[in-house]
């Protein structure tokens, strides 16, 4: 049973259903879409696939509602499903992947942006697999071209594919017409609208008048189609509008739609081969990140196609998609079964960390009897943990290295089975090994122990897990946040809510910015953006204790638009790790048999416009575990936290002398350059023993070492050392005319040099005198 | 804020500036490079670069961030031919340059970086032979 269906009002689902009843009224089979309901207002078709049992009488249908809200039904149809027989796994030939490297680019394009009445209407799916079927093996460029052909101009008769550089006659059809009253239509992206695309992306086509030879403003000029190189020497043009009369899209299709309804199952090879080309056809016109993540799309179109067609098992192919999709480089891109499709997943009775170099159990169930908290892995099922970590990440889509790891944490305690070995140095005995048999089961709390939702950790200091605090929790908890001192927000998760935001604040606060893809035209090509933004109004009370957010890789998405606000606007010190660097909102792409891939399907820049995707939101203390930590129960994070809002310690005010700021290289004075290393020398600018930084999980030198900070023109630098006679740091990129540099320490800041102030040069027994150089 | 400010690592104290020879060995009055071959040095303030540098970020391998002012290197004023710039770590500058056959020897020839307009300060020096 297939209906296109469509519901109104929030929270509202609808579901299909079919039943069948044998002569005695007793139910025969019942089936309903329950797992995959329709949420929301764009018209959207489903199927539900049912094996109508042979002793049937009757067969009765309907759809279910839940919520208070309105449904619409239309075009619904029963089908009678084709079910062809699977095709063996059997390798691509180079020929064979050229083809359906072809067939995948010239079907984004048609797909997505030919806006004929039956390319429309074509169900993708089939066209993509039974494409496969017919393309794959053409053996020449000819043969290739007249079998795109075949496929392509009944559902996009202007379409042309010829050998590159020996264009045909452009269709008759694109040219202006003399006929009075046409239209003229175009696909209208706002993102993509997929089958279970959100709320939040849309595609239709839209249509205005023609009036005259010129095209409606906002549409393509149909006479000049988009020119897709799709491989094989063949070049194919793909009009991007087209002329429109009342009966439809001009020319007529000769031949109705076809009403085939099909089913199809992962065991067949070119099921599989199409799934491969609808996932990479979206990402290919629609992923808004390709500027600024470093990767060889087409060439992981190439990887996929080929692991498709050989794979051998559903698992097989779901690591062909969790390879293609790690290609993204995308935190929000997933892949899974639809609901309640996939296979059962157990996992160990325990929560483990990668600390200093190791990985280290944080948390161990009542299950896990012989380990220990802080106990070191060394093998997990034979394998050593750097191995298994090393394949793990390799399947996982991330922006940065921090939410790559933290993501493959948990699906490295994921089990194969029902037992799990793990071969682990005990904490209590180090240098010694020993190897333990754990059941697995569902444990789905993957967190270590904190504090209480909303805690004091000592006398006016408090504590507020984001992560569990809800909307009621704060309002509750507010009176005693008015009075405090401090408060220690941990953000090392996803939130529940931002409430909190609009309390810390007396100004309204803007939100990253969220940069839709609008695309007119195939593969990106002048891509246009629309860009959203929200903001977080000022909520009273206003909170005037001293703050800081704890952080790390684990907070994404929502969680960074909130730590994109308390770096923005320095709304607290930020302690702990880089976030995850992913945010914007996630399209779904369900695929044939069953899967589902993710993306982000908006781009995130953060709130003065510097990139998001790949970087987070970095702490300007960095704060990390360490083993002992853990094995003594400490949360080294929450302790470093609870330090840092307690700043600024008592101690002596660190001072610039008048030797000042200089390259860090000859200890030459004169105005900075952008990206300079330079050493500032004075007192009390950091402790009595030198700290060195270090680059961060997340690539980054770290902006504090030793509780010293460097601030040029206010924003907190990179620093290389720091010790009470000195600090080096790098000046930041992007800094105006005037450059004021000042050093903070324990909270504790010193005089501040500004571009008025002439530096002196060093005297230095191996500088001489350079070029006189002033600000 | 200057657009560069270009300055030559060096040991401490000393005018030799740290320069890696072709051989992967470092240059010193006792390992003079020759001329004709291959240095690497060492330098920082090259300011703005192509792509744009991102603070404190670890460069990518074969996305080095390189100056985007013309960059030119000399050895006792002769100028030698530079075969790579770009930023290694945060703040560091490797330039990769040949030292041309006309440069004079000795064991602190003068080594001097300019960045656009601006040059490093003189007293950094490289042993050649």
């Amino acid at each position: 049973m297939r209906a296109a269906i469509r519901v109104e009002g929030a929270g509202t689902k609808a579901w299909l259903w079919i039943r069948g009843d044998r002569p005695d009224g007793s139910l025969s089979f019942i089936d309903t879409m329950q797992n995959q309901p329709i949420t929301t207002s764009e018209w959207s078709y489903c199927q539900l696939d049912s094996r109508a049992a042979e002793d049937s009488a009757s067969i009765s249908f309907g759809f279910l509602v839940a919520g208070s809200g309105k449904v619409w039904v239309d075009d619904a149809s029963f089908n009678v499903i084709r079910s062809d027989p699977p095709e063996a796994p059997r390798a691509l030939t180079e020929t064979g992947l050229a083809n359906l490297t072809a067939f995948a680019r010239l079907l984004g394009a048609v797909r997505h942006f030919h806006p004929s009445d039956r390319a429309a209407q074509t169900d993708w799916d089939a066209f993509a697999i039974l494409g496969v079927r017919v393309v794959e093996g053409a053996a020449t460029a000819e043969d290739l071209a007249a079998t795109l052909r075949s496929l392509f101009e009944p559902i996009a008769p202007t379409i042309r594919i010829f050998p590159t550089g020996r264009p045909p006659e452009l269709p008759s059809d694109l040219r202006p017409p003399s006929a009075p009253g046409l239209q003229m239509i175009r696909w209208n992206h706002y993102g993509v609208g997929l089958r279970s695309t959100p709320w939040t992306f849309h595609s239709e086509r839209v249509s205005a008048p023609v009036a005259g030879a010129q095209a409606p403003a906002g549409f393509l000029d149909p006479a000049q189609p988009y020119q897709a190189e799709i491989g094989r020497g063949l070049s194919a043009w793909v009009p991007l509008s087209l002329y429109a009369d009342a009966q439809g899209t001009l020319p007529h299709a000769s031949s109705p739609a076809s009403s085939d309804v099909f089913r199809w199952v992962i065991e067949d090879r070119a099921t599989r081969l199409g799934g491969v080309i609808l996932a990479w056809s979206v990402v290919q016109n629609f992923y808004p990140y390709f500027d600024v993540v470093s990767t060889d799309w087409p060439a992981a179109l190439a990887t996929a196609l080929a692991s498709a067609a050989t794979d051998s098992s559903a698992a097989d192919y779901q690591r062909t998609f969790e390879r293609l999709v790690a290609a993204q480089k995308d935190g929000h891109g997933y892949v899974w079964w639809q609901s309640g499709a996939g296979p059962a997943v157990y996992n160990l009775p325990l929560v483990w960390d990668w600390v200093e170099g190791q990985l280290v159990l944080t948390r161990v169930m009542a299950d896990a009897a012989g380990l220990g908290i802080g106990d070191r892995v060394l093998r997990i099922d034979g394998r050593t943990v750097e191995q298994v970590k090393a394949e793990t990440e390799e399947l996982v889509s991330g922006a940065t290295p921090q939410w790559v790891l933290w993501s493959a944490l948990p699906i490295m305690a994921q089990c194969n089975g029902r037992t799990m070995q793990l071969e682990v140095e005990p904490w209590s005995s180090p240098g010694t090994t020993r190897t333990v048999e754990l059941n697995c089961g569902f444990y789905s709390d993957w967190s270590e122990p904190r504090p209480g939702t909303v805690q004091e950790l000592e006398p006016g200091i408090l504590y507020v897990d984001l992560v569990k605090l809800t909307d009621a929790d704060w309002a509750a908890a507010l009176p005693s946040l008015q009075a405090a001192k401090g408060i220690v927000f941990d953000l090392r998760g996803y939130p529940l809510t931002a409430v909190y935001l609009q309390h810390l604040t007396r100004t309204p606060l803007l939100s990253e910015q969220f940069i839709v893809p609008s695309p007119l035209k195939p593969d990106r090509v002048d891509l246009a953006f629309t860009t959203e933004r929200g903001s977080f109004d000022p909520l009273e009370p206003y909170l005037t204790a001293r703050r800081v957010f704890l952080t790390d890789g684990r907070a994404y998405s929502g969680s960074e638009t909130v730590m994109a606000a308390v770096e923005a606007y320095k709304l607290a010190e930020i302690v702990g790790a880089a976030t995850a660097g992913t945010n914007g909102t996630i399209n779904y792409n369900d695929l044939p048999a069953g899967f589902r891939v993710t993306f982000t399907g908006v781009k995130t820049l953060k709130q003065y416009g510097s990139q998001h995707h790949g970087v987070g939101i970095h702490p300007t203390i960095p704060a990390t575990r360490t083993r002992r930590g853990i094995a003594a129960l400490q949360d080294e994070v929450l302790l470093r936290g609870l330090e840092v809002v307690k700043w600024p310690a008592p101690g002596p005010t660190p001072a610039i002398t008048a030797a000042g700021v200089v390259n860090a290289a000859n200890f030459a004075g004169g105005a900075v350059a952008p990206g300079e290393m330079v050493t500032i020398f004075g007192s009390d600018l950091g402790p009595t023993q030198i700290a060195l930084a270090s680059y961060q999980l997340s690539g980054y030198l770290a902006r504090s070492v030793g509780d010293a900070k460097v601030f040029f023109d206010d924003v907190q630098a990179p620093i290389v050392h720091a010790v009470a006679t000195q600090v080096t740091a790098i000046v930041p990129y992007k800094r105006g005319a005037t450059t004021r540099v000042r050093v903070e320490v324990q909270g504790r800041s010193s005089n501040e040099v500004t571009s008025q102030w002439q530096r002196r040069r060093r005297a230095s027994s191996h500088t001489a005198a350079g070029p006189k150089r002033s600000w | 804020m200057a657009a560069s400010a270009p300055g030559v690592f060096a040991y401490g104290g000393r005018p030799q500036a740290v320069v890696v020879n072709a051989d992967a060995s470092f240059n010193s009055a006792s390992n003079p490079a020759a001329r004709g071959s291959f240095v690497a040095l060492f330098a920082t303030g090259e300011g703005a670069t192509t792509p744009e540098g991102v603070d404190g970020k670890l460069p990518v391998p074969d996305k080095w961030p390189a100056p985007a002012a013309d960059l030119s290197v000399t050895f006792g004023g002769a100028p030698g031919e530079v075969l790579f710039k770009g930023l290694i770590f945060a703040g560091v500058l490797q330039v990769n340059v040949r030292v041309p056959q006309n440069a004079p020897v000795g064991d602190a020839v003068p080594l001097t970086l300019t960045v656009g307009s601006v040059s490093s300060a003189a007293g950094r020096t490289i042993a050649l032979k």
